[in-house]
This record gives structure tokens, sequence and C-alpha cells, in this order.
């Protein structure tokens, strides 16, 4: 679970810029939801906050049952194991195969030997890239790439995906499919997904529960129809 | 741990990985360690050369007649703070005056009487105390004039003082250029892995897994320029070495023949070398990891 209470993000050094103001929101267990807002609207800055990568100047987080207010600083990489984060850039790194790209995780979190070959190989077959698997990054296309980067971010069974603008960076077609391939991790695994993005035509086809942005203020906090149904499930 | 093999392998594979800056890394240090080794040889040298010369300074106790002669010797000897003593009869110092001012002789030969007085030449364990000895050695019953070599003795400890902080202040200075050119070195080494970096920082690395990797690659370019530069520092100074003793007449006439012999010093070199290398490296390498992994 997500949630937000009376957030307010103050930018000092930028002007003295509200990045967000007063924002309050919940996200619970299971639910897949969209962000939007156009550039400069603050849905950074949110994810920001979820991550703990910043604290609000005032208002209260709470995620995945930490209170990020309240959480020892040796304790945030711990919190962190419980996010798989998902970036337009795919931050792969080059000199790692898909398989080592994905097992880097669990790796990091010091997970055993025989556990890792077993989920590594379990998510790259989740994401259909078994016969890609010793391919290196500079060999695979935008879309790979990031179905890469939903495997790794899925290795380590996360309570939440945070996808920030996964389509960004690959043809409009292939975005289609890595937001099905979500909502596939959503329904069939039960994990929160939420997914940053500025392409209305994902959200306007899809639907579902989609949060939007303006100036730091959630203006809109609702379902959508959307093409597909309206609730977030696949084609 | 369940992937401290894995660690330590990211370790020595990132070196090869990041194989030019890991050379320049590598001689950065091996110059910054040779600088220091030499620095503290030559320092360890002057100290050594110092305390020859100061050795050499002696003490003139002169005294009123022959019959004090026992007693004084006796309380010279047993003195602490007294190194050798040697004794010149009032025959013996004539003759040594008549040597030295031989061209002058006839003024010797014309004395009614012997005017050099019985004299004890005393040298001290520790030039910085001559004062106190000269001061103990005037209140010796018998004695009639002290003379000692003050100048000298307050010029020396000026040296020897002067010699310590320069030491000091060149061998902390060097180290401090070590540090900042390691930590430099190994930032940028960070930077070029800045998309790993972030990786391990989202999704719970704990700060201490992210830099063991580093750690490990600080520490093996660091154990390995302390050798290299240890070897280099052993070839230029037996090199040094042997040219002293291959003229060793006029080095021990300025006396300067008790310098270190780098075979007597080598193994405690080698280890103090590989491990300043190792921790000016590590150092280095956490201080500019840390600034990668705050937050």
């Amino acid at each position: 679970m997500v949630e937000l209470k009376n957030v307010t993000v103050h930018y000092r050094d930028i002007g003295g810029v509200d990045a967000l103001n007063n924002a309050s929101l919940r996200i619970d267990d299971g639910e897949f939801v969209f962000i939007v807002g156009e550039s400069g609207a603050g849905k950074s800055t949110l994810l920001k906050l979820i991550t703990k990568e910043l604290t609000p100047t005032s208002g209260r987080v709470f995620v995945n049952g930490y209170n990020l207010g309240k959480i020892k600083k040796r304790k945030i990489p711990y919190f962190r194991r419980s996010i798989g984060m998902i970036f337009q850039d795919f931050r792969l790194i080059d000199d790692m195969n898909v398989y080592d790209n994905v097992a880097f995780v669990l790796r990091v979190t010091n997970k055993t030997r025989r556990y890792i070959r077993k989920r590594v190989l379990d998510v790259i077959d989740m994401v259909k890239l078994t016969d890609r698997k010793k391919a290196y990054p500079n060999k695979l296309s935008g879309g790979e790439k990031q179905r890469v980067a939903i495997a790794r971010a899925m290795a380590s069974e996360p309570a939440l995906i945070i996808a920030d603008e996964p389509t960004a960076n690959i043809d409009p077609k292939l975005s289609y499919d890595i937001v099905k391939l979500l909502m596939q991790i959503n329904k069939e695994l039960k994990t929160t997904v939420i997914m940053v993005t500025h392409e209305h035509s994902l959200v306007e086809y899809f639907g579902g529960r989609t949060i939007r942005l303006k100036d730091g203020e959630i203006i809109f906090d609702g379902y959508l129809e959307g093409v597909v149904g309206g609730d977030n499930s696949d084609e | 741990m369940n992937n401290f093999g894995y660690l330590i392998r990211q370790g020595f594979k990132s070196i090869w990985h990041n194989k030019l800056m890991s050379f320049a890394c590598f001689c950065a240090l091996v110059v910054g360690l040779l600088l220091v080794g030499l620095t503290t040889l030559t320092m360890a040298d002057c100290r050594i050369i110092l305390d020859t010369v100061s050795d050499q300074n002696e003490i003139s106790v002169y005294l009123e007649n022959e019959d004090s002669v026992d007693s004084v010797k006796k309380a010279l000897e047993e003195n602490s703070l007294v190194q050798n003593i040697s004794y010149i009869s009032p025959e013996e110092g004539l003759k040594k005056m008549v040597e030295q001012y031989e061209d002058q002789k006839e003024l010797f030969e014309s004395l009614p009487y012997n005017p050099v007085p019985p004299t004890f030449m005393v040298t001290i364990n520790d030039i910085e105390k001559i004062n106190e000895a000269v001061g103990q050695f005037e209140q010796l019953a018998g004695v009639y004039k002290v003379n000692a070599p003050m100048d000298f003795a307050s010029f020396i400890r000026e040296l020897r003082n002067t010699f310590a902080i320069v030491a000091i202040v060149l061998i902390i200075a060097l180290g401090a250029v070590n540090l900042i050119i390691i930590s430099n070195m190994t930032r940028v080494s960070a930077y070029s892995r800045r998309t790993e970096l972030s990786i391990m920082h989202i999704v719970g690395a704990t700060n201490t897994f992210i830099k063991i990797p580093f750690f490990v690659e600080g520490m093996t370019i660091g154990v390995i320029s302390g050798g290299v530069a240890w070897l280099i520092c052993k070839v230029v100074y037996e090199n040094l070495y042997d040219l002293i003793l291959a003229n060793a007449g006029i080095w021990i006439s300025l006396g300067i023949n008790n310098i270190l012999n780098f075979a007597d010093i080598q193994w405690f070199m080698l280890a103090v070398f590989c491990i300043v290398g190792a921790l000016l490296s590590a150092l280095g390498t956490v201080i500019s990891v840390g600034k990668y992994i705050k937050g």
C-alpha cells in the first residue's frame, strides 16, 4: 500500500517552487495506477517520495508498511527491496548479459546462488526472453531491453513495481505490449503497479485508475473507461 | 554473506574492466609512494648523520692539577650523561700543541713550565643535554674549567628540529596529495559505473555491499603499487648506498658512514609500502564512492 497524507515538497533551490502541494492519495495493494501529467507537474517528485530518495517538506508518506518519515537510514536499503523500479532509459549494465542483469538485483540483495538461478530463469521466461538470456544489451531492441528491465524489477518479488515512463524510449507499437506485460504481472502476481506516463493515448486505451497531476496538485483521481474496458485488464 | 565471493570477484574484474583507470591509479600511487619512501629514507639518513656528527663533539674538562685525576675520572665514569672519556696528560697535551703549531715550536720550547693542564676529553650521550653535563662537570672538585661546543650543540639541535619538521610536513603533504589523486581517480571510475551504482542503490543494496568491490579494487591496486614502488625504491637506494660505500673515505671523513642499509629494513619497508598503498587506495575509494551513494 502507498499512502501520502497532505504531502508538500518545496524546492528552495529552484526559486521556491512547490513541486507537490498538499497532496494526499492512497493506492491499495494489488492496484494498477497510471500517473499522468505534463513535464514539471510533480510526477518525478512523487516517485522520489515513494522510493525515499526525497523527504517531504511536510506531510507523511507510508509505503509497503514503512513510515518513510520515521525509517532509519540503515533500513532504507531493506525498504527499497520491496519495490521494483523500471526506468525509461532501461538502466541495464552494458557488460552484463540478460541473465546477469536480472541476477544482479538478487546478488545485491544477498540471495543464495541456487535461488538466483531458479528465480532469474523464471522471470526471464515470464517476459519471454529465454532464448535471449545470453544476449548483451547492445544486441537487444528497445522493447527487449525494457522487458529485461521488467524482469529485473520482478526478480526480487516486490510488493510494488514503479514504472517511470517505461514506454518513452520504445517504438509506440511496442509500448502497448509493455503495458500489457505490466498489467499481466499485476493481475497474476497481485503486485501493485504504479506507472508514470505522459502518453495519453496509452491511458485512454487501457483506462483504469488514473491520477492526474498539474503544477504539483492532484487534479484528478478516478477511473477511466478505456478502449479495452477500463478495468486495467488485459485486452 | 552469500555473495562475498561474488563481490571479491567483481572487485578483481573491475580492475581489468577499467584497466586504463586502474593503470593511471597505479602509476599515481607508485610515484606518490616512491616519493614518500625516498623522502622518509633520506630524512632517516639525515637524522643518522646528525647523530653521528653530534656524537663527535667533545667537552674539554680541565683539571687544576694531576692530584685530582683519579677522583674526577671516577666521577665522570659514574655520570649517566657521559659516553666516552679519554685522558690527556699535560705532557701529551703539550706535545699535541707543539705538533699543531709546528712553525712556532720555539715558543713552546722557551716556556719555563708546562702550561697545559691535565684534561679529560668527554663525549656525552645526548647533545641536547650538553648544558646539564657542563653544569655537572663544573661542580666536580678539582675541575678548573670546562669548555664545551655550545654553539655547535645548538646548531645541531636546530638542524635536527628543522629536519624533523620538514620530514613530517613533506610526508603529510605527499600523503595528502596521494589521497586526493586516488580519490579523484576513483571518482572518475565510480562515475563511469554510475548506472551500476544507481541500480544497486535503488534495488536496496546496502552501502557496505556497494563499497566492497571498489574497496577490493582499491586495495589490490594499492598493494601492487606498494610492491612496485618498494622495488624501485630498493634499486635507487641500493645504488646510492653502493656509491657511498665505493667512496667511503670521503664520506667517513664527513661522518656519514652509518646510513641505513636497505637490506636491513627491506621487509619492513615492503610491508609499510603495501599497507600504506592499500590504505590510501581503499580510503580514497571509500570517500569517492560514498559521494555516489548518499541518500
